[in-house]
């Protein structure tokens, strides 16, 4: 272990796959797929969520294993049997969802990157932790600190230092910055490239075109499992590559800001929302806000100040602690089920724990909203071949393929498992509000249209609607007006629309 | 004397329950929920029985009671970890084998029939100059090897966890699995050998019932003591030292079931039978929440 | 990595496996041929012999009339604490408590029965009494769970003890019979009694009253709003709850009519077979329903075969002991062999069962 490639010959790959296919079940993930990078250069993985970019991260680390093709590192023939095994090669992931053990210290998560065996003294642990992220130039803090207390930033900060404890050969990163703000996008990226410079070869998993300009000597595109294109970056141009991820479709930009003239009467209420979780941290600081008829408002802000908090505090779930009032057409909401009464939809940020059953089948995820299985069994009886029907126009209605209602919701992509909440949540009848948290992540751009018309189209018919989101493009295309969230507390900008630099602004932290 | 009698006793007693809990706390941590402690007692107590009573020694008796749980807890492991099974249909299946192995293998080798089986008891072991304490020499320091054992095993279980990489690792496989995958451990190995030792100290403790407390083999003598190490495990919160707890508390108030029989009160027995249960039930009540349970329990490795 | 998993998940579900082809009755099926080849080689192990063995298991529990009849006089309690573990472990509730909750309808409908004199249609009291004394004794742990987040497979278990020595007090105390000599309760009067189904044998209403509260169960599982809340709620809480299912309120249902299928079974016990409470009044049968619910597939009609084949083995493994001096508690063993054999083959899981929803393959 150990061996930093700085004398690495870059005219050959480090490492070098052909033809490699990977299936789930009945979905073909990847198919055919040539990759190859060398030390020393920093390689975008370009696509849309569900193009088989995480898959071919997954293959290169050896998490999962291949069903076809081949891959060579440094120049032999290689099948990782285990992650364990890549990484003693020299390969580390920075995983796009962490591999941290929540419930242990920064420096324990450390020290078992480090296979540390044997007796573990606290305070030179911490010491040498210390020092390690000082010689890696990674910024933790205090070591000490459990990893569930941490921000979101500082979590890919611990889980980056644990990829560098042995200094990689390749170092492949899933969607870094989905969870970054600008800065802190800015001190990463500075990181990798000092790392790039010691001949460290990077993979950088993204759909950000940006990122793409800003970062990479190299591109590889997917689309749908397959390899689209690849070159040197300097050979696209972004539109070049905007074409290549979703085809020949591109991106009809449409602003909001119209609903002006058309809002009512405040129908959702915050009022001085506050929310200290157990070990202390301000969640939520006397947060207020309302949302009128006929009226998007869209919160904008970076994952992990305090959206899930308050998407779930405005749900109506009275968390221990909360303090504050939330109120829905005039009346308190103490409970989701109150607030379900009272017309509100939900659209909750993490579908798959709280948005859905995996187990049960669609025509019964379809249901499993108080007002909806009221209204399909008034009398208490389930008709199964009846809502088997309905659920099934109603799945081709949003595009959730396959549109089989007896399929369990697990055999769903995730983009898929997206449409089938929003296909339950936003046709609802008697919907007063909606709240939807990142509604379209995990969408590719036309069913990301799609789910903003249909939203536009709600606000128009009179419904209150609250957008959380964490992408700028969906802030414009939505948003009446603007708020933004930064460590629990709501930054009102001066303006009701400001421009995208001061939004990103005020999304970082930074006074505008 | 009554009260150091009171309190040896109830050391004694808490030991069967102090060890199988010991031994599922570090199973649990791994992320492994093992109901079949109340077999893995049973077989222990019976191969005890049979082996005590065969060659004449308590210790031998003792040794096989271990080989037993090890034995009891390989099976588990393999059919859970290497075959697929669910942990709590396993563990479930594992209580009603060893029963009826039990039963039956009873009857028809140790004959059942007749008078009852007398076993060869562990000795009490004084640790000279220590048993001599006024007080706290009789109730610690006379005690049987089994019951220093136990004892010991706490602070090492509780330094293993938090203090050494191997705990680290342990610890990480029972909250996530996939973290620690993903850095290369297995968490099959981890948890099938966290799986065998557990097996060993929940058959080492089914020996200290048929060898220190009752010196007899009866069917089911374990009576439900499986099931208290388990929610004395909740009970204590996953920790050692809270096992500890949770098994003195059990052990106390059987004996002082027995002490408050003996002064024949006009209270029905069967009231001071109830106490355990009901004063671990009021305690759980009081104490409150299960938090700190590992996160990946019970669930398949992933 | 996940979605591999669910995969393979769903491709099980929709029938890519053997087992699930045969439906729910897979696993009753297979652990029949198993339990048969495993009481040989048990037998022969603890020195019997095995063919003597095995004919006399088959015609000791289904080979005559009176071996059918005491096999089906025990399959019924079975069968309602199986379903009523069934009920609780869909709905996301580790109600491991059907022993106690048993013996407390037993208590309580041996109070109305022996304790407030005869009067007819008295049996119709009695079993309620049955039922509710299981409710309100599931009704401590669904409470400690829901207010005080109390594990409920540490509080069932604890109320096991303490309900099995509160009926060892009651029928030393206040529920003993007038004599005073044994420790057991007066024996119950004729309008007590439940009605012989058919009349003339000793087969009794409460098994009908066993097979009418499968299919309910089924039916309440699968084609009623409430069922499908329990399972929503048993699998996922949290998306139950945010679809403002009233999460708290069902899990009580859950808990109480778990146990209250299990005091009926009780009750039955004791105003159908026994006539009295004794202390032994149960063997057990509020553990082994929790084996007949999972190797039942925790399905109504897997329950059923499940039920009935665990009380054949128990009544064959009766007559086993009588001829050919094997120990009936040999079933036990092959019980538990046999569901971890079957564990294994069908690699059933508690989540996985309780997650299909059931309606294709009948209740």
């Amino acid at each position: 272990m150990g061996r930093p490639q700085s004398s690495a010959d870059v005219s050959a790959p480090l490492l070098e796959a052909t033809g490699l296919r990977k299936r789930f079940g009945p979905v073909t993930a990847l198919e055919g797929v040539d990759f190859a990078c060398a030390a020393g250069e920093v390689h975008a993985l370009l696509g849309e969520n569900g193009a088989g970019k995480s898959t071919l991260a997954s293959l290169i680390t050896g998490l999962v294993r291949p069903d076809g093709g081949e891959m060579r590192w440094r120049g032999e023939s290689a099948v990782w049997r285990s992650a364990g095994q890549a990484r003693g090669e020299g390969i580390s992931m920075v995983h796009q969802h962490f591999m941290l053990v929540p419930t242990l210290s920064i420096a324990e998560n450390v020290a078992l990157a480090r296979r540390d065996l044997g007796l573990l003294d606290r305070e030179r642990l911490h010491a040498e932790v210390r020092t390690l992220a000082a010689e890696r130039r990674v910024d933790i803090g205090d070591p000490s600190r459990r990893i569930e207390d941490l921000a979101v930033g500082e979590q890919q900060r611990v889980e980056i230092l644990k990829a560098l404890v042995v200094p990689p050969a390749l170092l492949v990163l899933d969607e870094p910055t989905a969870v970054l703000v600008p800065s802190e996008v800015r001190d990463l990226f500075s990181l990798l490239r000092s790392l790039v410079d010691g001949g460290t070869a990077i993979v950088i998993v993204t759909h950000k075109l940006a990122e793409v300009e800003a970062l990479a000597d190299r591109v590889t595109v997917l689309r749908r499992g397959r390899l689209v294109g690849t070159g040197p970056a300097s050979d696209f141009d972004a539109s070049a590559l905007a074409r290549l991820m979703v085809g020949e479709r591109t991106r009809t930009s449409v602003a909001g800001g119209d609903a002006a003239a058309r809002a009512g009467a405040v129908v959702l209420e915050a009022r001085g929302l506050s929310w200290t979780d157990r070990s202390g941290g301000r969640r939520l600081d006397d947060v207020s806000l309302a949302v009128r008829e006929g009226e998007i408002l869209v919160v904008a802000g970076v994952e992990g100040n305090g959206q899930s908090e308050l998407a779930a505090a405005l749900a109506g779930e009275r968390a221990e602690g909360l303090e504050g009032e939330v109120k829905l057409c005039g009346r308190s909401i103490a409970s989701p089920a109150e607030a379900r009464a009272a017309g509100l939809a939900v659209v909750p940020a993490d579908r798959r724990r709280d948005g859905l059953v995996s187990e049960l089948a669609l025509w019964e995820n379809l249901l499993l909203a108080r007002d909806r299985i009221e209204s399909a069994a008034p009398r208490g009886w389930l008709r199964p071949s009846e809502q088997r029907a309905s659920a099934r126009a109603s799945l081709e209605e949003f595009h959730v393929r396959p549109a089989d209602p007896d399929l369990p919701a697990a055999a769903l992509s995730g983009g898929n498992q997206q449409r089938l909440v929003l296909a339950r949540e936003l046709s609802r009848e008697g919907l007063r509000a909606v709240v939807a948290a990142t509604p379209t992540r995990g969408l590719d751009l036309v069913a990301t249209e799609g789910v903003h018309d249909r939203i536009r189209g709600l606000a128009r018919g009179g419904a209150a609607v609250l957008v959380f989101s964490t992408d700028l493009d969906e802030v414009e295309a939505l948003a009446d007006r603007i708020l933004v969230l930064f460590r629990g507390r709501i930054v009102v900008p001066e303006a009701a629309r400001p421009e995208r630099a001061v939004v990103g602004r005020l999304m970082a932290g930074v006074a505008a | 004397m009554v009260l150091e009698s009171f309190l040896a006793a109830g050391l004694l007693l808490a030991t069967p329950i102090l060890l199988a809990a010991l031994g599922e706390l570090l199973v649990e941590r791994t992320g492994v929920l093992n109901i079949g402690v109340e077999g893995t007692m049973l077989a222990g107590a019976f191969a005890a029985a049979l082996a005590a009573s065969a060659s004449g020694d308590a210790g031998l008796g003792a040794l096989a009671a271990v080989g037993m749980g090890v034995a009891v807890a390989a099976l588990f492991a393999g059919a859970t970890l290497f075959l697929g099974a669910d942990q709590i249909i396993a563990g479930a299946a594992i209580n009603l084998l060893a029963l009826g192995a039990t039963g039956t293998l009873y009857r028809a080798l140790l004959g059942g029939t007749g008078a009852p089986l007398l076993l060869p008891s562990l000795p009490p072991l004084p640790v000279p100059l220590l048993a001599d304490l006024p007080f706290v020499g009789r109730i610690f320091f006379s005690q049987n090897a089994v019951v220093y054992l136990a004892i010991v095993v706490v602070p090492i279980l509780a330094a293993l966890l938090s203090r050494t990489g191997l705990g680290l690792r342990l610890r990480a496989i029972g909250d996530h699995p996939a973290a620690a995958s993903s850095l290369g451990y297995s968490v099959r190995a981890h948890r099938f050998w966290a799986t065998l030792v557990g097996g060993a100290l929940g058959g080492l403790g089914g020996a200290t019932l048929t060898l220190a407390a009752t010196n007899t083999f009866v069917e089911g003598i374990t009576a439900g003591r499986g099931f208290v190490a388990l929610a004395v495990v909740v009970f204590g919160r996953w920790s050692p030292w809270g096992a500890l707890a949770g098994a003195l508390l059990f052990g106390l108030a059987s004996a002082l079931q027995f002490q408050l029989q003996a002064a024949a009160l006009s209270i029905p027995y069967q009231a001071f039978l109830m106490l355990p249960y009901v004063l671990t039930l009021l305690v759980l009540v009081v104490s409150r929440g299960s938090a700190s349970a590992p996160r990946a329990l019970g669930t398949r490795e992933s | 990595m996940s979605t591999a998993g669910d995969a393979t998940r769903a491709e099980i579900r929709n029938g890519a496996s053997f087992a699930s082809r045969l439906g729910f009755a897979a696993p009753a099926l297979v652990a029949g041929g198993l339990a048969i080849g495993l009481t040989a080689l048990f037998a022969a192990a603890a020195g019997a012999d095995p063919a003597r063995a095995i004919g006399s298991l088959l015609s000791g529990s289904v080979g005559s009339g009176a071996s059918l009849a005491t096999t089906l006089l025990r399959a019924g309690p079975l069968l309602l604490t199986g379903i009523g573990v069934m009920l609780a472990f869909r709905s996301g509730v580790f109600n491991v408590g059907a022993e106690g909750q048993l013996l407390i309808g037993a208590l309580a409908a041996t109070a109305v029965g022996t304790r407030l004199g005869a009067w007819p249609g008295q049996v119709v009291l009695v079993l309620l009494a049955g039922a509710v004394g299981g409710a309100l004794w599931a009704a401590i742990a669904a409470w400690l769970r829901a207010r005080r987040q109390v594990n409920e497979v540490i509080t069932t278990i604890l109320l096991n003890f303490v309900a099995l020595y509160l009926v060892s007090w009651a029928v030393a105390g206040p529920l003993q019979e007038s004599g005073r000599t044994y420790p057991q309760s007066d024996p119950f009067p004729d309008p007590a009694m439940l009605w012989r189904v058919p009349p003339g044998t000793r087969l009794h209403f409460g098994l009908v009253l066993a097979l009418l509260a499968a299919i309910g169960a089924g039916v309440l599982l699968s084609r009623t709003a409430t069922g499908l809340r329990l399972r929503a709620a048993g699998l996922n809480p949290a998306a139950a709850r945010l679809a403002g299912f009233p999460v708290g309120r069902d899990l009580l249902l859950a808990f109480t009519l778990s146990g209250a299928l299990a005091g009926v079974a009780g009750a039955i016990e004791v105003a159908g077979v026994t006539g009295r409470l004794y202390e032994r009044i149960s063997t057990g049968t509020g553990y082994t329903a929790i084996a007949v619910a999972l190797l039942g597939g925790l399905r109504s009609g897997g329950v059923l075969l499940a039920a009935l084949f665990f009380a054949a083995l128990a009544t064959g493994a009766s007559a086993m002991e009588r001829s050919a001096g094997v120990s009936a508690v040999l079933a036990l063993a092959v019980q538990g062999a046999t569901i971890l054999i079957v564990a294994i083959t069908n690699r059933m899981s508690w989540t996985g069962l309780a997650a299909s929803s059931g309606d294709r393959d009948g209740t």
